[in-house]
């Protein structure tokens, strides 16, 4: 598909020529943004509130003094700012999500951003699959590219499991070395979603490839941690390239339009809630003369 | 809402007034019938449109697209002048003591040295007839205009007239009168074309050398017509030269061009073939690297028509238009190719039941189809192919009861076979078959409409269209819940016709003679529309598929009423005329944020739906004789759009609303052998979506959009020229050669086609703003010879 778009692209451009052009944009109009989560783990867990910037801006505003509540229906939990980190907020007491349950996130802002105060989310907690197994390691490949041979390392990080039963799962995949997350941006996030088709699918795949082997090194421990998501949260994870492209120049795609959130009130971001199962491996050394 | 109240009371009008035919074609005099056919005495062709004129009565009447004419007069003596643009006109006296046949041969009027003589009274035909939002081109003038490349394209040349628009530069789809590129309904010999573009829509499919006679319909669209919702272009191909051999060469930068036509039997039969290709690959084959050599970049048309005429009553067309694009890269280890394409094909025959009764029967076939495919060697396989097929009957019936009525009846009927997409694909050594399910429909319709004249002074022309859908098996229906998630599909067998969709398009249109030089005209018209083209791009890509009306998609339906003032200006030598009109349309797709077309079964909950509305007002002045010829027009408009789901259900401005038009085209012969010509055209930004600021979210700073089509790029504007030497043969009427030197976009304006947003190389935080132009100037030079 991309090569089709591309070959169509490279027709049509065969004349075009670009310049960089003065934009007018106004930077009055901010929106409030949510980056939180909640999974089924015991801790403090974050929310992060910050304020959308303008074409010259060069560093994000962070939103403090808000007060966040969290509402399982019955319970509700209050958030504490981080004195350290401006516009980190935590959980008062460590908590743990319950699959099954809606959970509510309320955020009162200390002013409005775009008219409003009040912002709201509300997101299911999903039931995640356990893996199976989790195999990493340190693996040399030769590739030929129309006779230029090349011979690489690499650390890879294969998993197995069986996704669940049920219809319409969407699972996200984090890794972490020695407890320290590596996939710390949405475009080293992984993603599997079931359809009909694909239902309690038997997930054998490497997952994760890491040919810079200083991040990962042997007899590290790391560990592959499944998240449940929403189905909103996917389509973010899916869309956001191409809206940050504008759309493509034929438009294949479609005009550009933002991408998912669950914030009401025309806020931006996501609350992520996600079941989380995990399992780890030390890293040990594949390759064939070691 | 008015325009429905309003439609209430024309739909009872329409009723009315079909029940009054009896009446008022009976109660006439009796007289008898005049008719005959209208041809160009050099070459046999027919002229469409002629006017022939009855200087004792002031009124007359036009010739159809098969240059037949009929009408009928009480006994006595008349003077009748048959007149057509560029011909001498020619008058007759006539005793009217019979029913008579007069077939006239009108000749050629130097256009390029001599004045032509006009003839006031004729020019009222134009502010008598119905006929609004229409515009004629005929090849003359085509062929006049600066083209780019040197490529005269009629589907450019329309952008140039009021009331039709293009999102872009380079496409070929065009929006006409606030309506999307898929509601044009293209006719060339009375068969659909499809997909009217060549190498992405830098050109149109039509080989103007092969073209007689072009005519585009935007507001009431005659009842005979129908299938979309917004204009119709009737392209009629030339029938072939009944007097002698004759051709055309030409030469031009990017193609090369050869027609040739003559007589079959002379006078009663003819044929012309004419042919056009694109050669830019042909200097590939000079390479001696084999990955250059072997690869293609090309269009090809073939346009192919022969007449007969059987006998006096009887005559036989048979036309057909095959052309292809063709992309193909080809390495040792690597293939990718392209292709797509459109075949037409009709078969016509042309029966007079009596000299007040023509009929036109029509057998038609109509196919696009592309083809998708790569290869790497060992390693991977892909081909993707898709293709529409339409065969359609029709039976056209004119019957010229007397000088005031003019009845059309008819019917049509076409069976659409969508073979949607079949992909299959071979890696490593998995072997892959991707079906979408083929669609079938039949669309019917039936007609009658009346033209009918009274005093000369108010002219009426309504009609009633009844149209109709049904999908029938065996295709796969899938079913959708109110969030268009998938709930399943049901089976249907070969045969099995499982969803009808019917109604009515009334059509009605008047013109009423307010003075000698001035009329006003009103017309109201309801059409339906069952194809849509599964397309989110601005100007259409080869591969969008089109879709017929289903379960899931509702026929679409447009309003439109306008009404005009036009004036014939100094003798008839100006014509000019403003038209208002407004639109609502329902029904409208669109698709949702981030809408997966391309080889998706479940293309239909991809689909949203809305409302459209679209208003303006267009201003037109033109002069067609005289050593400048030429047109000014102007539109002011405006189109909306409404969809569930799309910009948080609020209006929006369609991708192909220009407030602004301008267009402004002047021919000018400068001295016996030479011609200029020079286009200036301008028109508000297209609109689309900008961000209005980023965000950082997860370390990836990602933009948020307010409005959809909220923004406009800047405004567009562009200055073509073109200088054209003829030989000297063209002064005496023999062989000649005509030089043509052109040049588009003169003063270099750098026309935005988009603008991205990216973060600067080196300040990341910084976002830039990239436009991207297509076109600087590009010269061009052609040589054609007319032997």
């Amino acid at each position: 598909m991309k090569n089709i778009t591309i070959f169509l692209i490279l027709l049509t451009f065969l004349f075009a020529c670009e310049e960089t052009i003065e934009w007018e944009v106004d930077e009055s109009i901010k929106k409030m943004v949510v980056d939180a989560s909640l999974t089924n783990e015991l801790k403090q867990h974050p929310v992060l509130l910050s304020k959308s910037r303008g074409f010259g801006e060069e560093s994000t505003q962070m939103i403090q003094g808000a007060s966040i509540e969290l509402s399982d229906g019955t319970n509700t939990f209050n958030y504490v700012e981080d004195i350290q980190n401006p516009g980190l907020y935590y959980t008062e007491n460590e908590i743990a999500g319950e699959i099954g349950i809606t959970y509510t996130l309320d955020i009162e802002l200390p002013y409005e951003i775009s008219g409003y105060t009040n912002y709201s989310a509300e997101a299911t907690m999903y039931p995640v699959f356990e893996l199976d197994s989790v195999i990493a390691s340190y693996e040399e490949e030769t590739y030929d590219f129309f006779g230029y041979i090349e011979t690489y390392v690499y650390c890879g990080v294969k998993i197995s499991g069986t996704e669940l039963e049920t219809i319409g799962d969407r699972y996200i995949f984090k890794l972490r070395n020695n407890g320290v997350l590596l996939t710390d941006s949405l475009d080293e996030l992984t993603f599997f979603l079931d359809d009909p088709s694909m239902n309690n699918f038997e997930l054998v795949e490497e997952l994760f490839f890491y040919e810079d082997t200083t991040e990962i090194k042997l007899n590290d421990t790391v560990t592959v941690e499944v998240h449940s998501v929403q189905d909103a949260f996917l389509d973010l994870l899916m869309y956001y390239p191409q809206a940050q492209y504008g759309g493509d120049p034929l438009g294949l795609s479609g005009p550009p339009a933002n991408v998912p959130t669950n914030i009401s009130n025309g806020g931006l971001g996501f609350f992520v809630v996600s079941a989380v199962s995990s399992k780890s491996a030390i890293v040990f050394d594949n390759r064939p003369d070691k | 809402m008015q325009i429905f109240k309003m439609k209430k009371t024309i739909f009872y009008l329409l009723i009315f007034l079909f029940l009054n035919i009896p009446n008022c074609l009976f109660s006439e005099e009796k007289g008898y019938s005049i008719s005959g056919f209208v041809k160009d005495q050099s070459n046999g062709e027919d002229l469409i449109g002629a006017v022939i004129y009855v200087e004792e009565l002031k009124a007359g009447t036009v010739t159809n697209v098969y240059g037949f004419y009929s009408f009928s007069l009480p006994e006595g003596t008349y003077t009748i002048t048959y007149s057509y643009l560029g011909f001498k006109p020619y008058e007759v006296t006539v005793i009217v003591d019979e029913n008579k046949t007069i077939n006239v041969e009108l000749t050629t009027q130097n256009e390029i040295i001599d004045e032509v003589v006009i003839v006031g009274e004729k020019k009222q035909e134009r502010l008598r007839n119905t006929e609004m939002g229409v515009a004629k081109l005929n090849n003359a003038t085509i062929n006049k205009i600066p083209a780019l490349f040197g490529e005269v394209d009629v589907i450019k040349i329309l952008k140039l007239l009021p009331g039709v628009m293009s999102v872009g530069e380079t496409g070929s789809g065009f929006n006409v009168r606030g309506g999307a590129a898929d509601q044009n309904l293209i006719l060339l010999d009375e068969a659909v074309v499809y997909n009217a573009s060549h190498l992405l829509g830098l050109f149109s499919v039509f080989n103007n050398d092969a073209i007689k006679d072009l005519k585009l319909y935007k507001g009431d669209i005659p009842a005979r017509y129908g299938g979309r919702l917004s204009s119709l272009i009737d392209i009629r191909m030339k029938d072939g030269n009944q007097k002698e051999y004759r051709g055309n060469i030409g030469i031009g930068l990017i193609s090369s061009r050869l027609t040739f036509e003559g007589p079959i039997v002379k006078d009663k039969g003819a044929f012309i073939v004419s042919g056009r290709r694109t050669y830019a690959d042909l200097f590939l084959k000079m390479s001696s690297d084999e990955t250059i050599k072997n690869n293609k970049l090309h269009f090809y048309d073939l346009n192919l028509k022969a007449n007969y005429k059987l006998n006096d009553k009887n005559r036989l067309f048979l036309s057909g238009y095959f052309g292809r694009d063709v992309f193909v890269f080809d390495a040792s280890d690597f293939y990718m190719g392209m292709n797509w394409g459109n075949k037409t094909f009709t078969a016509r025959l042309n029966h007079l039941f009596s000299q007040k009764l023509f009929s036109n029967t029509s057998f038609i076939i109509s196919d696009y189809d592309y083809l998708l495919e790569a290869d790497l060697t060992d390693l991977l396989e892909f081909k993707w192919e898709s293709q529409l097929k339409d065969y359609t009957i029709k039976s056209d019936f004119g019957y010229y009861l007397n000088p005031n009525n003019t009845v059309r009846f008819g019917v049509i009927a076409t069976y659409h076979n969508f073979f949607t997409g079949d992909a299959s694909f071979e890696w490593d050594s998995i072997i892959g078959d991707f079906r979408l399910p083929n669609n079938y429909a039949l669309e019917y319709s039936l007609y009658l409409s009346n033209e009918q004249k009274f005093r000369n002074i108010l002219t009426l022309n309504y009609g009633l269209r009844f149209s109709m859908i049904q999908n029938i098996g065996p295709t796969k229906v899938f079913h959708y819940d109110e969030d268009y998630e998938n709930t399943g599909f049901t089976k249907y067998e070969k045969g099995e016709i499982f969803n009808t969709y019917a109604g009515l398009e009334p059509r009605l249109a008047l013109s009423y003679l307010a003075t000698e030089k001035s009329s006003i005209k009103a017309s109201y018209s309801r059409t339906r529309q069952y194809l849509q083209l599964a397309s989110n791009s601005n100007g259409g890509t080869p591969l969008d598929i089109w879709i017929p009306a289903s379960p899931n998609i509702k026929p679409q339906i447009s309003d439109q009423v306008a009404v005009g003032y036009f004036r014939n200006i100094s003798e008839g030598r100006y014509e000019t005329s403003v038209e208002l009109y407004y639109k609502s349309m329902r029904n409208q797709i669109d698709f949702k944020d981030y809408a997966e077309l391309m080889l998706n079964e479940l293309i239909e909950g991809e689909l949203r739906f809305g409302v459209a509305k679209s208003y303006g007002a267009e201003f037109l002045i033109r002069k067609d004789e005289g050593k400048l010829t030429g047109w000014i027009s102007y539109t002011l408009s405006k189109a909306l759009r409404q969809i569930e789901g799309v910009n948080s259900g609020r209006w929006y401005n369609a991708n192909y609303d220009k407030p602004h038009d301008i267009s402004i085209v002047m021919n000018y012969s400068l001295a016996k052998r030479w011609g200029v010509s020079a286009t200036w055209v301008y028109s508000t930004g297209a609109p689309f979506t900008s961000p209005g600021g980023f965000y950082d979210f997860n370390n990836e700073r990602i933009p948020w959009y307010s409005d959809r089509n909220g923004d406009r790029l800047p405004d567009y504007h562009r200055m073509d020229l073109s200088i054209s030497r003829y030989s000297k043969g063209i002064i005496e009427g023999k062989s000649y050669g005509t030089l043509n030197i052109s040049a588009y976009n003169v003063y270099l304006r750098k026309n935005v086609a988009l603008i991205r947003f990216e973060a600067d190389e080196n300040n990341p935080d910084k976002m830039n703003a990239i436009m991207t132009y297509i076109f600087r100037i590009i010269p061009s030079i052609s040589y054609s010879f007319k032997f």
